[in-house]
């Protein structure tokens, strides 16, 4: 948002004391300036770490990640850039409750049909991976569930986790409970009164609880299910993993 | 797991409930007792009885009299109303709970004691485990043994774990509660009004922090200085990763000769890098000796020294259940509370007192009189305080009551008929 970058571009030029005393008292954001030299750096700020994972969340580099800070007695150390990019962060946070809390407001005329431009595209891609669903393509499997995958057929013993993901990955690509039961039963320890409940579960089916979405990229990662190959791209699910190959192959054979 | 016989069951159930009839035995009161789920198992069925809530102590204490769970556990997580179905629940927050679970750790020792056991003949043998026993077609079951060496490998990932809570974390002792499982691990709860509100994202983030998932040692003072190809690396005394990852680095280089370690740099480093390291480590050992010199030994390209120090990630990271963590609505078992697959209490362990734990010790609450004479279809060897016992097959012993009782919960053993 322009306001929230413009923000960020005024304080950049403010000297971090200044900063300090913005963050705190316009957003409550217990920045702190000090001066901490680690190695050849020199960081500018340090912000306690569950503010800086609630924020940092937003960012989707490497970079931001928390096991890539310097973490020590629970403060985050920022480079100037840096904090200053977590309080723009709040600058957007703060725009938007208040547009939110004027209620509904209505996108100027000229914004409109570049909006409705968006929203048709939107759709047809939507319409486009709500076509797909409708069948099964083994070959198209992203490496990570094709890996559990082959391991169930293989018999092999999986993790609570792995089921997990392998169940709600085939519910949302659109095979029936039954099929997928009828996978489990390969495992040695299959119990068919157990997976079947679970299965349910999963596929939304007992107490009106909703469907379950198959985990993403970042998700399997922390559980060391992922196995990123090239083929992966900056795709950030395995769900549109799968939908980008049924399309490629589909392409293919036509 | 089950019981080979009635009577088993039974001579369980009755050790259970004569421990939580102890009027001074004290099950650990969990805090906001009236906002949490409490479940447990039953001796008699595999089932969980869950989403029940408990107002009060005595209320605790009645539920351990009455019912003498198998299992008990409670939700890391408060609610507006713990018994409600799942989705009306209402969760306010849920502690940061750890598991460090033998199971889930590279032990080499895990493939020589873990064993399926024929519940008719005695026959056993490792994994994978037949659909029948090949003997005489029985009922077969897996059995998850505890040894000293997994047990000793779970409380070391125990102690990165706490390094990294108060070192990196910053979170004091007296939010940290640690208690052995009863079984093959640690469980860490930290219990902070203003940690217990982080979302799951924010848990997966202090996942990913502690497993080291995702770490770019190039953020960590790692990488090669502009204009020239001398590396540039963090020292031992820095804080954080950056000191983790120059202490490891170091522990490794002194392994490099070791051959109990061959195997382990062979499966993880590309012949050409461990060879370049081993041939020089004598030399490397002594220059790290004060400091890190990152880049030392020409022959040593920079690529090497950055898979060492990745390596070393592995090595500091602390070994944990990710999705234990990462679950704002676990279900965990309650500290000081009996683990029904051993007999041993699930102890809480002062803080200070995590190095000199002894699992197979501290834990043990039954007493050694009166003896009793169990059938063992098989067994390894294995401790119960000072005294070892097994490996037995086939065979009548006469053993310590709190033995015995570790040996039918194990489901190894039943009772014989002459006791």
């Amino acid at each position: 948002m322009a306001e929230s970058e413009r923000c960020c571009e005024l304080l950049l030029d403010e000297p971090n004391q200044v900063v300090e005393r913005i963050a705190d008292d316009t957003f409550g954001l217990k920045l702190k300036a000090l001066r901490h030299v680690l190695g050849t750096r020199v960081y500018d700020f340090c912000l306690d770490f569950s503010d800086y994972i609630r924020l940092a969340s937003r960012f989707s580099s490497p970079s931001w990640k928390l096991v890539n800070k310097n973490l020590c007695l629970g403060q985050v150390y920022l480079l100037k850039p840096e904090a200053v990019g977590i309080v723009k962060l709040h600058v957007e946070e703060n725009i938007l409750r208040v547009i939110n809390d004027t209620g509904n407001v209505s996108p100027p005329q000229f914004l409109k049909q570049y909006l409705a431009g968006i929203k048709s595209i939107i759709t047809v891609k939507k319409k486009e991976e709500e076509r797909v669903a409708t069948g099964f393509l083994l070959e198209a499997l992203p490496p990570c569930i094709r890996s559990i995958y082959n391991r169930l057929v293989e018999g092999e013993s999986l993790s609570h986790f792995a089921r997990f993901t392998l169940t709600s990955f085939l519910l949302n690509v659109g095979l029936t409970r039954r099929e997928v039961l009828s996978l489990f039963s390969r495992l040695p320890d299959f119990d068919e009164h157990l997976s079947q409940y679970q299965i349910e579960h999963i596929a939304g089916g007992r107490g009106g609880v909703k469907k379950y979405t198959s985990p993403s990229c970042r998700t399997l990662q922390t559980h060391g299910l992922c196995l990123r190959t090239q083929q992966c791209l900056s795709v950030r699910s395995p769900i549109k993993m799968y939908y980008r190959q049924v399309r490629l192959t589909e392409r293919e054979q036509a | 797991m089950s019981f080979i016989a009635e009577t088993d069951l039974q001579f369980a159930r009755g050790a259970f409930r004569s421990y939580y009839e102890r009027p001074r035995e004290q099950i650990e009161m969990p805090r906001k007792i009236e906002s949490r789920e409490f479940a447990y198992f039953v001796f008699e069925e595999n089932i969980m009885v869950r989403h029940l809530s408990l107002r009060d102590a005595n209320s605790l204490g009645s539920l351990f009299t009455d019912r003498v769970p198998r299992h008990a556990y409670y939700s890391s997580a408060f609610f507006h109303s713990p018994s409600a179905p799942m989705e009306r629940k209402g969760w306010i927050g849920a502690e940061l709970v750890f598991d460090i679970d033998a199971d889930h750790l590279p032990v080499r020792c895990k493939a020589e004691h873990d064993f399926w056991l024929c519940k008719n003949c005695g026959e056993h043998g490792p994994k994978p485990t037949p659909k029948g026993c090949p003997k005489c077609e029985g009922r077969v079951e897996e059995i998850e043994w505890l040894c000293e060496l997994c047990l000793r490998e779970a409380r070391n990932e125990l102690l990165k774990l706490l390094d990294f809570l108060e070192l990196s974390l910053g979170i004091g002792s007296k939010d940290i509660t640690v208690n052995f499982s009863g079984h093959r691990g640690y469980h860490v709860h930290v219990d902070n009004d203003h940690l217990n509100s982080m979302d799951q994202h924010a848990r997966k983030e202090i996942v990913d922090y502690v497993t080291g998932n995702g770490l770019d040692v190039s953020y960590h003072g790692l990488y090669l200085s502009q204009g020239s190809s001398s590396l540039i690396g963090p020292d031992y005394s820095e804080p954080s990763w950056r000191g983790r990852i120059a202490r490891g680095v170091y522990d490794l280089l002194g392994q490099l000769s070791d051959p109990s370690y061959e195997a382990y740099f062979s499966e993880n480093l590309t012949p050409k890098t461990y060879r370049r390291f081993l041939k020089r480590q004598e030399v490397l050992v002594k220059l790290w000796s004060s400091h890190p010199v990152w880049g030392a030994a020409s022959a040593i390209k920079p690529d090497d020294w950055i898979k060492l120090a990745q390596l070393a990630v592995r090595r500091q990271a602390a070994n944990i259940d990710t999705v234990v963590t990462t679950d704002v609505h676990r279900l965990i078992r309650m500290i000081n509370t009996l683990h029904g697959k051993t007999g041993l209490l699930g102890l809480k362990i002062r803080y200070d007192q995590v190095e000199s734990f002894d699992p197979f010790r501290d834990p043990v609450v039954f007493p050694d009189r009166p003896p009793v004479k169990v059938k063992v279809l098989y067994c390894p060897e294995f401790r119960v305080k000072e005294k070892s016992y097994g490996p037995y097959h086939n065979q009548v012993v006469e053993v310590p009551f709190s033995t015995a009782v570790f040996m039918v919960c194990k489901g190894v053993s039943t009772l014989s008929s002459g006791r």
